[in-house]
């Protein structure tokens, strides 16, 4: 019975006062290792993740530094999972670079697999170190599931990357794109929260380039200080039941990849991504979203193929003249051929002025697929 | 080998019966003891069912065609019994019912005196808005209900769980509820991850009303664009109202009413919703309500209430656009918004100006975040 007891109480002690671990400079894992139930001190030390490594954290509180000399927390070549963690991170003599993109990422990976559920990662100080980034030159699939991302200067970037899912992590004031993906296929991103993407600079919720078979569904995104879902040189595209609302300009953008090269040329540079582009988007369906009290509504440019069906489109304009010029396709779709608009709704949006009339807000009028909303 | 083939024939036979059957109800059908439907198409264009003591009506992956009309008020009543609904398609007509903007629908498509009930992942829709709400209880307290991951589309009134315990609500879609999408009282019940769109429907109707309920949960609900409260609670105890997105509201994001009858009789579907002739509500008064990290975006007014004891409110974003700093200022006060809040606490709330809307507008004061302070309104300079 003692016995027992003591098991027991061993065991409480264990899961309530987890260990501090302190890594010290580079650690190189090359076998399977896990760190469960432990407080990892990473002030001063990060981890290299070799071919042969697989590192497991789990329900554990993480204290990370990143300093000028040490680019990543986290740089794997191997595979990586993390989960039911609190990460909490800052940097250390890294200048802010609001509008840059940052050289120091939490998550580095160069090839193997990243695992990252449940947890909960906040990083100090704004517009220094994103949060995850791989290379390009091998083919890597992550799963990113349940966690909440807070204030990187970057969110998930991924480069040539397929079958990846992102599904239900919140982003929050997280600059610069949140999630961007290029030359990925086949990925997933669904019932994700973003909130106040770009973080008082630039930085859109979504970024899609020159990728394939995307299903961006479900999605929340409210008051993004650029364009939420930005779509550029990519085909077979679902944009699908998302929210996306109080954005400073577009919902949802199409773009030719000449108009977003230079908004991360660092980034391609260091992916060998070049300006040589095909400029065109084919086969994108954007059905069944709600767009809310964004500036603006839906542009696109160069798109071969483009369903737009059931969505609402909620806005507020000053005038009949202002509502139908920033209504009107023949404006805001540039050389877009397979066009299907259908059963799109427009709603003027409730006025926050306190002494305003609503008097236009309680009806659902029809957005036409020219020519711009009449009230 | 004869034999083989013919067990072969039976069996395709079956098959082909199971998944494309068209059954037809007619009249009252009186469920009175374990009854299922399962990959069929029901015909209820002039039948319903009154699942009984000992009966349970289970229906799953199956198309339900319901027209109600005088003569065929409901789809299902429970007089006791349970009913299980999985994955199902209900589409629901009207013949003969008027549509009542202003008043509370006569006419609920799932009707409960007691029982259980378990719907999980159906599609409910109604054709015609104004007409037909979607489920509701009566006085005798039930426990235990399950409502995840369905829709609701244009039904007047969506779940009313009156003397309702330990209730599940979680996962749903409500687009263009009128009235209450979801009304509770009872205790111990949650309301997480719905997401409902145009609550009221443009006309009238809260997201989510609470009234006379301890210890409820309302999580990570999204809610866009109602044309009257987000939140409502009167006489609630016990609170938790944490990370939901409110916004593009009408009026109000959350509003605690002081629970009395005078109170009631002022909400103009409320009056309509709690009071018959000569009934008095006793209401509990409001007590321990925790306001916790929620977006309020966009909504005309942010959070007010009248008496209330124990009101906790941290960690929430308020977002909201004002054409002068003076109006700012005094509709972020809560020495106008919450005058009769007693114990308040007020910790770590932000405020950040909504972008413009119009073209030439000024997004100057939209970039930063402030201190939403406890008293005196929030100052922008």
């Amino acid at each position: 019975m003692i016995k027992r007891s003591y098991f027991f109480l061993l065991f409480f002690i264990h899961h309530c006062y987890a260990e501090t671990l302190i890594i010290n400079g580079a650690t190189q894992i090359n076998t399977h290792v896990v760190y469960q139930n432990v407080t990892l001190d990473m002030s001063h030390g990060y981890f290299i993740i070799a071919p042969s490594g697989y590192l497991e954290i789990k329900d554990s509180q993480i204290n990370g530094t990143i300093f000028p000399d040490n680019f990543y927390l986290f740089n794997i070549e191997g595979g990586l999972r993390f989960e039911n963690n609190i990460l909490h991170l800052n940097s250390v003599n890294i200048i802010p670079q609001p509008n840059n993109i940052t050289n120091y990422f939490l998550f580095h990976i160069t090839r193997g697999m990243a695992k990252i559920e449940n947890n909960h990662f906040f990083m100090e100080t704004p517009y220094t170190v994103g949060f995850f980034l791989t290379d390009e030159k091998y083919k890597t699939t992550h799963l990113f599931y349940h966690n909440i991302i807070s204030q990187f200067h970057g969110g998930i970037f991924l480069a040539n990357s397929d079958n990846t899912i992102i599904k239900k992590n919140t982003f929050i004031k997280v600059s610069l794109s949140n999630i961007l993906n290029i030359k990925c296929h086949n990925s997933v991103l669904e019932k994700n929260k973003f909130l106040f993407s770009g973080y008082h600079t630039v930085g859109d919720a979504i970024d899609i380039f020159q990728s394939d078979a995307v299903n961006i569904k479900n999605n929340f995104i409210n008051s993004g200080y650029c364009y939420s879902i930005v779509i550029s040189d990519s085909k077979n595209l679902v944009i699908e039941q998302n929210q996306i609302l109080g954005g400073i300009t577009y919902g949802i953008s199409i773009e030719p990849f000449s108009y977003v090269y230079n908004r991360f040329v660092d980034l391609f540079t260091r992916w060998h991504v070049s300006l040589e582009h095909i400029n065109q988007n084919e086969n994108i369906k954007i059905q069944n979203n709600y767009l809310a009290q964004n500036r603006y509504g839906i542009t696109a440019t160069n798109v071969t193929g483009l369903t737009v069906m059931n969505n609402v489109f909620i806005q507020k304009f000053g005038s009949a003249s202002d509502r139908k010029f920033w209504t009107n396709n023949e404006i805001l779709l540039n050389n877009v051929t397979q066009l299907l608009w259908e059963n799109n709704k427009y709603k003027e949006a409730f006025s926050q002025d306190i002494s305003d009339s609503n008097k236009d807000a309680f009806q659902f009028v029809l957005f036409p697929s020219t020519g711009g909303v009449q009230l | 080998m004869r034999t083989s083939l013919k067990y072969l024939g039976i069996f395709v036979f079956l098959i082909s019966e199971s998944c494309f059957a068209d059954i037809i109800i007619n009249g009252n059908q009186n469920i009175n003891t374990p009854t299922t439907y399962s990959n069929v198409t029901l015909d209820m264009s002039n039948g319903r069912f009154t699942v009984n003591t000992g009966g349970a009506l289970n229906i799953e992956n199956s198309t339900i065609n319901v027209t109600i009309s005088p003569t065929n008020p409901f789809f299902t009543t429970l007089t006791n019994g349970s009913l299980m609904m999985h994955n199902n398609t209900v589409n629901v007509t009207v013949n003969g019912i008027a549509s009542t903007p202003n008043t509370q629908s006569m006419n609920p498509l799932v009707n409960i005196q007691q029982g259980s009930v378990d719907l999980s992942g159906n599609n409910f829709a109604v054709s015609t808005p104004f007409t037909v709400s979607a489920l509701q209880t009566q006085n005798t307290t039930t426990t235990g209900f399950n409502i995840v991951n369905n829709t609701f589309s244009q039904f007047h009134g969506g779940l009313y769980l009156n003397n309702s315990n330990s209730a599940t609500v979680t996962g749903n879609m409500f687009t263009n509820v009128s009235f209450a999408s979801i009304w509770h009282s009872g205790n111990l019940s949650t309301f997480n991850n719905n997401i409902i769109l145009f609550p009221g429907n443009l006309n009238m109707g809260d997201a989510i009303d609470i009234v006379n309920a301890n210890a409820d949960n309302i999580n990570n609900n999204t809610i866009s664009s109602g044309v009257n409260y987000g939140i409502f609670v009167m006489g609630g105890q016990n609170i938790s109202i944490d990370n939901n997105q409110i916004s593009d509201g009408l009026s109000y994001g959350i509003f605690i009413q002081t629970p009395s009858s005078l109170m009631a009789h002022k909400h103009k579907y409320l009056s309509k919703l709690l009071f018959k002739p000569n009934v008095k509500i006793n209401f509990i008064s409001n007590k321990n309500i925790s306001i916790t990290n929620n977006y309020l975006t966009q909504n005309r007014y942010g959070l007010a209430g009248g008496v209330v004891d124990q009101l906790i409110v941290t960690g929430n974003t308020f977002i909201q656009r004002f054409s002068d700093s003076s109006v700012r200022q005094y509709w972020t006060d809560n020495d106008i918004l919450l005058p009769s809040a007693s114990n308040l606490i007020w910790v770590n709330n932000f405020y950040k100006e909504a972008f413009a809307q119009d073209m030439p507008g000024d997004n100057s004061k939209s970039l930063e975040f402030v201190t939403y302070p406890a008293h005196g309104g929030v100052f922008i300079p």
